[in-house]
Parts: C-alpha cells; sequence; structure tokens
C-alpha cells in the first residue's frame, strides 16, 4: 500500500482531492446497484445457476473495491497533508472539493440513463451550435477549472442530439463540429464553418447514396 | 500439406481484384486514423465498423479490418517516432528511442527500421499463425465449459493485473465493465437486469458504444482538459535517395527484429495477450544486451527495431485465441470479436470448418497486408506528416462527429448515442483518475461470456460446485488466475529480497490499446 501512495504522489498531476469524490460516487453507485440485484426476477434464487449470482458477485466486488479505493484515498489525503505539501495544485485543492461533487454527481447516474441523469444541464441550454459562448477559461489550472472545457463540450454534445432529427444531418453536424471546436480553442470561424459543412456533406452524401445507411435529411430537403 | 492448401485458397480469394483493392484501402485509411495522435487501432476499427455493415460478403469486410488494424498499427509508430506522442500504449516503447532519434536528425532511418521491422516481423508471425491456428483450434474442441471458464477467468484478471498502475483501479474498471456488460435482458432465463425499466436497454449495451464512448468521446473530452499548443512535428531530414538506412543500420536492426518477434507472438497468443507486454520486454532486453548502450536514452536504433517487431508480432498471437477459442484478449481483439458477431459469426473451434474460407482469406489478408503497407508507408511519408499536423481542436471536433456517425449508424437510435455520451463521460473521468480502461473493455465483452459457462457447468454437473476443482485443466486455469493476480509485485518481492530498492514501474504498462 505505502508504495502505491508513492507511486501516486509522484504522478502529482492527477488531482488528488477529487479522488475522494470519486470513491464516494463509486460506492453509491455500487450500493444503487446491489439494491438494482435484489429486483432481478430470479426463480432459483441466488443459487449460481440462476440469473441473480453473477450481478450479486460483480456487484459485491465493486462495492469491496470501491470502499477499498475510498480508503486508500483517505489515507492518501492524510498522508498528503501530512508529509507532502501538495506541491502543484496547491492553490486549486481546497476549493476543489464542494463543486467538484456536483460534476462527479452525474456521473453516478451516467452508466444507468445518461441523458435523462442531464450531465451539466446547467450549461446544456445552449444547443448545438453557439459560437457565441465566452471563451473558455485557460485550462491546465488543474482541479475545477479545468473541468469547463469538457463539461461545456458535453453541453455541445447533448445539444448535438437534440436537435440531430429536427435539423437533419447535414446541419446538426456541422453546428456541433464548429462548436466543438470552438470550445476546444480554435478561434478560425470562417475556417471550421467552411471544414463542417464540407465534412458534413461529403459523409451525408457517402453514407445515405454509397452505403445506404439512413440519416436524418431534417430541414433541407436534399 | 492441408495447411498449405487452405492458404492457397485463401489466398486466391484475396487476389480477387475487388478484395485486393479492400486490402489497399482498409491499409490507406487506416494509417490515416491511426497517424491522428491519441487513435489507436481499436478506436479505428470501432469507427470505421459502419461501413462495412452494409457488405453482403464478410469475407470482404475482414480483409478490409486487417488492413485497417495494420494500417493503424503503422500509422501508431509514425506519430510516435515523429510527435512522441503514441496513440497507443504498444507504441510507447518505439517512442522513447524513435523520438529521439528524430530529434537528433535521423527520423527517417527510424521510421524505415518501424515499417521494415513490422514487415519482417508481420510475416513471421502470420506464418506462426498458419501452423498453429488449426491445431490449437482441434485442441480447443475438447475444452469443456469449466475450462471456458476458467480461461475467460484467467484472460480478464492477467490483462487487469498487467495493465495501469494499481490493482484496485484495474479491477474496479474491471467490475463496471462487467456491469455494464450484465445490463440486459438475461440470455438464459429471459429476466430483465439492470434495465430500470428502459425497453431500448433490454438488448444490452452494444460493444461498439462502449469502445468508441471510452476510448474516442473519453478521449475528446480529457483532451479539452489540456488545451494544446501548436503541435511539434519534428521535421525530417531531406531524403538521400532511397537508402533510408545505412549499412550499420541494417545490421543493428535485424537481429531485434527477429528477437522482438519471437518474444511478441507468444505473448500475443497467451491469455494475457495484448502488444504492451512484448514491446517492453524487448525494448528492455535490446537496452541491456546492445552494444551501444551508451545510445539509449539518445536514440538507438535497436530500441525502435525491437519493439515495433514486437507490436506487429503480437498481433498475430493475439488472433490465435481469438480465432481459436473466441477469446478476445485486448481491446483491439474485442472490437474484431463484436465485428465477428455483426457478420453472425461465432469464432472458435468451430470457425475453420464453418468458415474456413474466410478464416483463410483473413490471414492471407494479413501477408497482403504487410506488403501493402511497406509499399505505401514510407514513400507516402510526407501526406502522413501533413495529417500529423491538423490543429488538435479540429481533429478532435472530427473524433467527436465521426464517433456520433459510428454509434448512430448501428442502429439509428439516438439514444445508443447517448449511452456513449454518458460512457464518454465516464471514460473522461477514468482518464483523470487514472483508471485503465483496457480492463472495462474486457469485463463488458468477456464478463457475460464468462457467466454463461458458468452456468452451462453447473447446469450440466447438477448445481454440484467440484466441477471446478476436479477437472486438471481447469485447475490449472484457476491456479495462474490467482498467480496472476501476484506476477505484477514480482519484481519487487525479487528487489525486496535481494535486498535492493524497488523500481517502481517495471510490470506496470501503460493502457489505452
Amino acid at each position: 500500500m505505502a508504495e502505491k501512495s508513492e507511486l501516486r504522489d509522484q504522478r502529482a498531476e492527477r488531482p488528488q482531492a477529487g479522488e475522494f469524490v470519486v470513491g464516494g460516487v463509486l460506492v453509491a453507485g455500487a450500493a444503487f446497484a446491489l439494491l438494482e440485484v435484489t429486483r432481478i426476477n430470479s426463480p432459483v434464487g441466488y443459487s449460481p445457476a440462476g440469473p441473480q449470482f453473477m450481478p450479486l458477485v460483480v456487484c459485491l466486488l465493486w462495492l469491496g473495491l470501491a470502499l477499498a479505493y475510498l480508503g486508500q484515498a483517505v489515507r492518501h489525503r492524510h498522508r498528503g497533508g501530512a508529509a507532502v505539501p501538495a506541491p502543484p495544485d496547491a492553490p486549486v485543492s481546497p476549493a476543489v472539493t464542494p463543486p467538484a461533487a456536483e460534476v462527479t454527481s452525474h456521473r453516478a447516474d451516467e452508466p444507468i440513463s445518461p441523458p435523462a441523469a442531464g450531465v451539466t444541464s446547467h450549461r446544456a441550454d445552449g444547443p448545438a451550435g453557439d459560437p457565441s459562448t465566452p471563451a473558455v477559461p485557460t485550462p491546465g489550472a488543474g482541479g475545477l477549472r479545468s473541468l469547463a472545457t469538457p463539461a461545456l463540450l458535453v453541453a455541445v454534445l447533448i445539444g448535438y442530439l437534440l436537435v440531430f432529427d429536427l435539423l437533419g444531418y447535414i446541419l446538426a453536424t456541422a453546428l456541433a463540429f464548429v462548436a466543438s471546436a470552438w470550445v476546444l480553442g480554435s478561434r478560425k470561424l470562417v475556417r471550421d464553418v467552411i471544414i463542417g459543412v464540407v465534412l458534413a456533406i461529403g459523409i451525408y452524401y457517402a453514407f445515405t447514396e454509397l452505403l445506404s445507411i439512413r440519416l436524418p435529411a431534417g430541414v433541407f430537403p436534399l | 500439406m492441408n495447411i498449405l492448401n487452405d492458404l492457397l485458397n485463401g489466398f486466391a480469394t484475396v487476389f480477387d481484384p475487388t478484395n485486393l483493392l479492400l486490402a489497399a484501402i482498409g491499409v490507406t485509411i487506416g494509417t490515416l486514423v491511426g497517424v491522428l495522435p491519441g487513435i489507436g487501432p481499436a478506436l479505428t476499427i470501432a469507427l470505421l465498423l459502419p461501413v462495412t455493415f452494409n457488405f453482403d460478403d464478410p469475407t470482404g469486410a475482414f480483409i478490409m479490418f486487417a488492413g485497417i488494424y495494420y494500417g493503424a498499427m503503422y500509422g501508431g509508430s509514425t506519430t510516435s517516432i515523429l510527435l512522441n506522442t503514441p496513440g497507443e500504449s504498444a507504441s510507447v516503447a518505439t517512442a522513447i528511442e524513435g523520438h529521439k532519434m528524430a530529434l537528433r536528425g535521423r527520423a527517417r532511418a527510424a521510421l524505415a527500421t518501424a515499417a521494415i521491422g513490422s514487415f519482417v516481423a508481420g510475416t513471421i508471425s502470420t506464418l506462426l499463425l498458419t501452423l498453429v491456428a488449426k491445431p490449437v483450434g482441434e485442441l480447443a474442441v475438447k475444452f469443456q465449459a469449466t475450462d471456458y471458464f476458467a480461461l475467460t477467468l484467467l484472460a480478464m484478471v492477467s490483462v487487469t493485473a498487467l495493465v495501469g498502475h494499481s490493482l484496485v483501479r484495474g479491477l474496479l474498471s474491471l467490475s463496471v465493465g462487467m456491469f455494464i456488460g450484465l445490463i440486459g435482458l438475461d440470455s438464459l432465463t429471459g429476466q430483465e437486469r439492470f434495465t430500470f425499466g428502459i425497453p431500448e436497454l433490454n438488448d444490452g449495451v452494444n460493444i461498439v458504444v462502449v469502445i468508441v464512448g471510452l476510448f474516442a468521446i473519453g478521449e475528446a473530452l480529457h483532451a479539452a482538459t489540456t488545451r494544446a499548443g501548436p503541435t511539434d512535428v519534428t521535421p525530417l531530414e531531406p531524403a538521400r535517395g532511397f537508402a533510408w538506412l545505412t549499412r550499420q543500420d541494417w545490421s543493428r536492426s535485424w537481429r531485434p527484429w527477429l528477437r522482438g518477434t519471437a518474444v511478441g507472438f507468444p505473448f500475443g497468443a497467451l491469455p494475457a495477450g495484448g502488444a504492451e507486454i512484448p514491446t517492453f520486454l524487448s525494448y528492455t532486453y535490446e537496452r541491456h544486451r546492445s552494444k551501444h548502450k551508451d545510445e539509449f536514452g539518445k536514440g538507438a536504433i535497436e530500441g525502435v527495431a525491437g519493439p515495433e517487431a514486437a507490436n506487429n508480432a503480437s498481433f498475430s498471437g493475439v488472433l490465435v485465441p481469438l480465432l481459436t477459442l473466441g477469446l478476445p484478449t485486448s481491446a483491439t481483439a474485442s472490437v474484431m470479436l463484436a465485428a465477428f458477431q455483426i457478420f453472425n459469426l461465432q469464432p472458435g473451434p468451430q470457425l475453420f470448418d464453418t468458415s474456413s474460407e474466410l478464416v483463410w482469406a483473413l490471414i492471407a489478408s494479413l501477408y497482403i497486408g504487410n506488403v501493402l503497407l511497406l509499399a505505401l508507408n514510407l514513400p507516402l511519408i510526407r501526406l502522413w506528416v501533413k495529417v500529423l499536423q491538423v490543429p488538435r481542436p479540429l481533429l478532435y471536433a472530427g473524433i467527436l462527429v465521426f464517433a456520433t456517425l459510428g454509434v448512430y449508424s448501428l442502429s439509428a437510435s439516438l439514444f445508443e448515442v447517448a449511452v456513449a455520451y454518458g460512457i464518454g463521460v465516464l471514460g473522461f473521468f477514468m482518464r483523470r483518475y487514472d483508471f485503465p480502461i483496457a480492463p472495462a473493455i474486457l469485463g463488458v465483452i468477456l464478463g457475460p461470456m464468462m457467466e454463461e459457462q458458468l452456468r452451462r457447468s453447473l447446469v450440466i454437473s447438477n448445481n454440484d460446485v467440484s466441477v471446478f476443482f476436479t477437472r486438471p485443466l481447469t485447475l490449472v486455469l484457476l491456479i495462474l488466475t490467482v498467480l496472476a493476480l501476484f506476477l505484477p509485485y514480482l519484481p519487487r518481492i525479487i528487489a525486496r529480497l535481494r535486498g535492493k530498492p524497488a523500481e517502481m514501474d517495471r510490470l506496470a504498462f501503460a493502457e489505452e490499446d
């Protein structure tokens, strides 16, 4: 165990305070999954040959490991506080915990029903292409700030899903391409729009005409 | 010679102009996508899977896959050498010396030794695959359900134990993957499991959805946290005619090529498959044995030649358990298995009987793919360098678009796309907190296989659990599984015994196939 913590200190770029939250979420997820196991309808109960046995084993394994991970995180945090003066992300780590909890909270629901769980729904209102999104704070600062860009990107993806059928493949894809490029730091809007449109049209025709895979036509009667 | 006959028939199939064209297209697309930083062969195949949905004949599709795979692997080594960003873990060892060589103005030599080494290794190991596959398949017919159960367990556990930095995190990945694999209707009793009342989940979560989510979307989200500056592609030195390698380069390369092949193939064929371990073993070995030890760390050609050969040879090795037992042992093999299932083919001992033409065509196309690559990769190097210079925001935006397209074209379901996005968020956090990805993938695909064999064994034995301990083969496999858990700690234990300070990362292999 001790060696493992040392190793973790070497990889200092990994956010440490968040481990605590991740562990908590994992434990909660395992507990929830265990609850679901009891709802599986099994005529033979938990007999190894029945449908309930393997889910039970997997979920118990998951729960045990999540607890072990949480234990490591707690111990590591104590060590980190005392011995290691938390070098690179020192300014960030105190502030991290509460908002990180908010971000990881949708992760708990997420293997189950991703869209319903509303991943970053607080930001998702700008559907697909809203290139006027304010410039993203410089990532790499570590901690919570670096979660802003991926969260925005997820928002773009949700927007993409929402307008996929409505606007049709070409328009939705071009918008999503431009918006994600913007979120990822590209500022050459004209170039991105041209590439996005060409890409979307190219894919649309290649798939519908050559591969006969149907893509939604949407607003354009193409 | 029966095998020779089969193989010649395979070549006859591949030399059909259409199939030859498909192989060439596969190799080109594979290299094109594989060159992109951060994209490995597994993801390349997963993204390109929909292209083959409308093929009437699975043979053509698999010929193309073989090309894509080899192309992606070559592309990965190009990226490692010129950009020092290995697209997959198996290229990490190549990047160590290869990038240093490029910085010293020897990029062409590094690329050439990688390409020719891969060609040599690919040819030899495909030959080995040809010889080994059928006998192993005949042996596999004798396997019983308990053996399959133990074998699946061994594959999952050993990959988990050998990959990543922490056993706890690896096993957590595995158990979450197995959980995802359990979602859907139980295949034996039809009971709903973890479907949460959502009818779309009754069929379970498609492995392609999981792979695209964890790799493509997870990677793109992760890239968003580390906004890269302009990409630093190491410039190629001006060409000196056709002489990519000097006489000295050749004489320093050919032994590492052969040694790399000798390590790569058997390791790939083991249930703990994948290319990570043999590439690092080869690198370590070349480093210890080299007459030019002082050059290691500054760009030694042996350090590129060996690992690249091992990388390539291990793929043919991985095909042994995949084709003969239906057992995927790497993320790439999992996608290949998914491709088989799309065409309603079940890899396993029967495959050589039921679809013998397809298997031999696939093996023959591996040879062809190797030749095509050598012909394509080096002359087109300037094109691949151009691809490397695609700005990162556009690259990842494009990956998101193609990932969405790949999932949507599976069954035109936006629900599945949403699931892929959700799994992408999971993949993002796994990367952020250093959870290995490969165990999760294997959990999704091998978990249900393991459960099926377990229950089948118990039904046959009338719920008598002792069947797992009375059959010698099963018992041996189960013992190996337990041993695999301790393997990563072996160097440390030995070092402890010798009283030396433990060297850490020795047996921890990076992942992301």
